[in-house]
């Protein structure tokens, strides 16, 4: 099954859209070299691949879905890919056989602004820990790694946990925060433990491919 | 946390920084560098970051000749200036150590366990004896700048946030939910570069009587090192100072260090 390449462009100052809009096509290009999809948002500045095998869904097809109860800040970039045979929206963070990502971007609240450190990054989308003091079993599959690129500054991290529609969920993820620390991108790939384990390659390949490009300022 | 050392003691627990970690004496003088052209604060750095750094240390300097009005305080090696009145006095590094602000056996051994540990300390104030014998009086009449540099451990670099950046000099946070300490400036949140940072403006009640500051704190990117100044008094000393502590604060400038 082949999927064409999407890219959402919204652009607003056209400099530096036109340098991302460089990236991207060069992104796209190599992706299309390699028969990967683009996820991809010009105006946040977001870019990552996906096998070509997997199916690429809008925010819309999200309604009613284990993600959407996650989400209490309205994205302003927001898409999931599944390489489900049977592709749905809302594989997305179930413990799905199939590798599933989410693709988000959105603004941080004056209180996370404030409150947002490298150790709290790992709760943006999942509250790790407090589903760890609630005394649910959350492993920790990699310690956390700090990530930085000009201003920006982030972590990558792999955790196991039970998913909110029940069965384990295996995921790596990885968040960037620009310098104002109002706003998180973030890239999260997971699925069932076991699939966690076979899939280790196409989802660290996905992963490998996340690019927030360092725009000064921004 | 490098809390001063007046600071009220009870709000000591919100700390992120361990109280009265200092750093070698070889980190702490701007001379040092100028004279021995050693810089060890750079180490590892490239070489083309530390010249311009030099360099807009020497051109610091030729302006500072050129007026008589401020004097330039800092470390070149630290990436860290700011002006102050020609009138206030630089402590000496015996006085810092008198006032408990340094301490070089605390900080090599914070250093060596992954703490957090100064790497520069500055103490100023139009009054050359404020903190002569013993810890400095914040509360008093003189108005004071207090600058520092400081190496965050893992802890301290995990947890540290846009809101804990205000805590380095007194626990604001804490102390305002005490109600013993009041905003008074809306808080502003500063990118400069590759670094992130905050400027408030504070009164707080110390053990000596009531604070008044102003204080930017910014962080590099990769959250492993902070520079610090807060400049007050006491609440009616710091009206009446206020135009000449804004300056110092304005002054206040961050090259940095490669992230």
């Amino acid at each position: 099954m082949r999927w064409s390449p999407r890219t959402v462009f919204n652009s607003r100052g056209w400099r530096p859209a036109l340098a991302v809009a460089g990236v991207l096509a060069l992104a796209s290009a190599l992706a299309a070299c390699s028969g990967n999809h683009v996820v991809a948002s010009s105006s946040q500045q977001f870019y990552a691949s996906v096998p070509s095998g997997w199916k690429v869904f809008e925010a819309p097809s999200l309604k009613n879905s284990s993600l959407e109860s996650l989400i209490s800040t309205k994205p302003q970039f927001l898409e999931v890919a599944s390489a489900s045979p049977r592709p749905r929206a809302t594989d997305a963070f179930t413990s799905s056989r199939y590798p599933w990502a989410i693709a988000m971007v959105r603004p941080l609240s004056p209180a996370e602004q404030s409150q947002l450190s490298f150790e709290s990054m790992s709760d943006v989308l999942v509250p790790v820990d407090e589903l760890s003091q609630l005394g649910d079993n959350v492993q920790l599959l990699s310690q956390p790694t700090e990530q930085v690129n000009g201003p920006l500054h982030g972590i990558v991290l792999a955790v196991q946990l039970q998913g909110p529609s029940g069965g384990q969920i295996a995921y790596q993820q990885s968040t960037w925060v620009n310098g104002a620390t109002n706003k998180i991108w973030l890239l999260m790939v997971g699925c069932s433990p076991s699939c966690y384990q076979q899939q280790q390659s196409a989802i660290s390949s996905v992963m490998s491919s996340f690019l927030v490009p360092d725009n000064k300022g921004k | 946390m490098a809390h001063l050392p007046n600071a009220q003691e009870k709000v000591g627990a919100s700390g992120i920084l361990p109280v009265g970690v200092v750093v070698p004496l070889r980190y702490l003088s701007p001379f040092y560098t100028r004279v021995t052209g050693k810089n060890p604060g750079a180490a590892g750095r490239s070489s083309a970051a530390v010249s311009l750094v030099a360099f807009g240390a020497v051109i610091a300097l030729l302006l500072s000749s050129c007026s008589t009005s401020v004097t330039y305080a800092g470390s070149s090696s630290q990436g860290v200036f700011f002006k102050l009145p020609h009138s206030w006095t630089l402590y000496n590094q015996t006085t810092l150590q008198d006032m408990g602000l340094v301490n070089p056996t605390q900080t090599s051994q914070a250093e060596a366990q992954g703490d957090s540990y100064q790497l520069f300390v500055s103490f100023a104030s139009p009054n050359p004896h404020l903190g002569t014998h013993g810890a400095p009086d914040l509360s008093g009449s003189s108005p004071w700048a207090y600058n520092f540099v400081e190496s965050l451990g893992g802890s301290d670099a995990e947890s540290m946030s846009l809101s804990s950046l205000q805590d380095l000099v007194l626990p604001v946070d804490t102390l305002t939910q005490q109600g013993d300490a009041q905003p008074l400036a809306a808080t502003k949140y500063l990118v400069k570069g590759d670094l992130r940072g905050t400027r408030v403006a504070y009164e707080a009640k110390s053990q000596s009587g009531s604070v008044s500051f102003e204080q930017v704190a910014l962080v590099n990117s990769p959250t492993n090192e902070v520079w610090v100044l807060a400049v007050g008094c006491s609440p009616s000393c710091f009206e009446a100072h206020r135009a000449t502590i804004d300056h110092i604060v304005d002054s206040f400038t961050v090259t940095g260090q490669e992230s």
